[in-house]
């Protein structure tokens, strides 16, 4: 039998990987489709370059995931690179007209909630709450300790109640947080 | 009450349902990806060969010059030994040709080739010369020279006393090289791997075969 070649493995994985990079990244990028997009296509590139690494991971997906995260923080340190957007939020400037479905009103809400935290902080809510990682998979990714990633998630939680009051204190640490989180000490 | 992971289900989706994220060319990727992978790989070598060119350096001018000893395939046949003299210059292997049909069945044999051992070792493959700052896997058909500091035709592991984060592995023209942290006596350092086209040894086993190189505290960085 023929062995798989680089090409055709990578393209197999990207494939299935890409989708759901592309999802994690319109949160990171609080709704800018074309920071998204550059954010993946950066990410498939590095994991090319380093795919027998990508192989030989434990779990490869995550693997594309934390080149994802570092990808968009390296990304929002290079405030002389900060793109040009046509308004000063894209999450803002989406046109929602009011009789469309409900969805695009929560996503536009959603994501104006994003943009309001720090870069740091928005990672550990896609990491943990949108992944469903642990503190100790958050903390490895960012390369904080988990420590950080408990503060972080504390205040950019604390942050999203109040821009989107359908978060009740109490929900969302029983559904995706655990409940010691709420409290960085 | 609402979930925080619905709300993010929501606002991850496309703003516009035209299906771009399920159909997907990745063309461009794969353009980039082998353009990068192509400058890594020139970027490496060129690494490689400057810290080749420093040891070579190092060592030449350390020992009086002299012609070479000659050498034929047979006698260059090194098994786990350390040569007691030194090149001034570079050896040129005599003939690879020979070589590069040798199998490449990755095997759990290990070698040790002075203070480097080699967990697993490409069939047809067995340790040879070293130095404090080297150590080398020779084909066992000979054909390659037997001075630890000619490289030509040898698989090579050195240490760099450079810390790095990454494994870093990139393919040559004339092989592959990889860089790996590593620990020795105490010190974050980076194990430098070389492995020949010759020795046809695939993607998959590089990194195992990397992998399983150890290094004792004996061992000096040859560069840095």
């Amino acid at each position: 039998m023929r062995p798989i070649s680089r090409d055709e493995a990578y393209t197999q994985f990207v494939s299935q990987a890409r989708p759901g990079l592309l999802r994690s990244a319109r949160l990171l990028a609080t709704g800018d489709e074309a920071r998204a997009e550059d954010l993946v296509q950066q990410v498939l590139v590095r994991l090319y370059v380093r795919w027998p690494h990508v192989c030989s991971a434990d779990q490869p997906l995550h693997y594309a995931h934390r080149s994802l995260i570092n990808a968009f923080i390296d990304d929002s340190r290079r405030a002389h690179r900060r793109r040009e957007w046509s308004s000063q939020d894209p999450a803002v400037a989406e046109v929602v007209r009011s009789d469309e479905p409900a969805d695009p009103v929560v996503r536009q809400r959603v994501l104006h909630a994003l943009a309001a935290l720090p870069p740091g902080q928005r990672a550990v809510v896609v990491l943990r709450h949108w992944l469903d990682w642990s503190v100790e998979q958050t903390a490895h990714a960012l390369n904080i300790s988990t420590g950080s990633v408990k503060s972080q998630n504390h205040k950019a939680l604390a942050a999203l109640r109040e821009l989107l009051p359908e978060l009740a204190p109490g929900s969302v640490s029983a559904s995706s947080s655990p409940s010691s989180e709420g409290n960085p000490s | 009450m609402t979930d925080l992971h619905d709300l993010l289900d929501v606002a991850s989706r496309s703003a516009t349902p035209d299906r771009r994220d399920a159909v997907h060319d990745f063309q461009a990727e794969l353009r980039l990806g082998r353009r990068a992978l192509r400058r890594r790989r020139i970027t490496l070598a060129a690494g490689v060969t400057a810290a080749g060119l420093v040891v070579g350096g190092i060592v030449g001018g350390a020992v009086v010059l002299g012609p070479p000893p000659a050498l034929s395939p047979a006698s260059s046949t090194v098994t786990g030994t350390t040569e007691p003299t030194l090149s001034a210059t570079p050896t040129s292997s005599p003939s690879t040709s020979s070589i590069s049909s040798t199998p490449a069945v990755m095997t759990e044999r290990p070698a040790q080739s002075g203070p480097f051992r080699f967990g697993r070792t490409p069939a047809g493959w067995v340790a040879g010369p070293s130095r404090p700052f080297v150590g080398t896997l020779v084909p066992v058909g000979g054909g390659v020279g037997s001075d630890a500091t000619d490289f030509v035709g040898k698989i090579t592991v050195m240490i760099d006393s450079r810390r790095t984060q990454d494994t870093l592995s990139s393919v040559s023209g004339q092989g592959f090289t990889a860089e790996k942290p590593i620990t020795v006596g105490g010190r974050a350092m980076t194990m430098i791997v070389q492995v020949p086209e010759s020795a046809r040894v695939s993607d998959e086993d590089i990194d195992k075969f990397v992998d399983a190189i150890t290094v004792s505290p004996e061992a000096e960085p040859a560069v840095g």
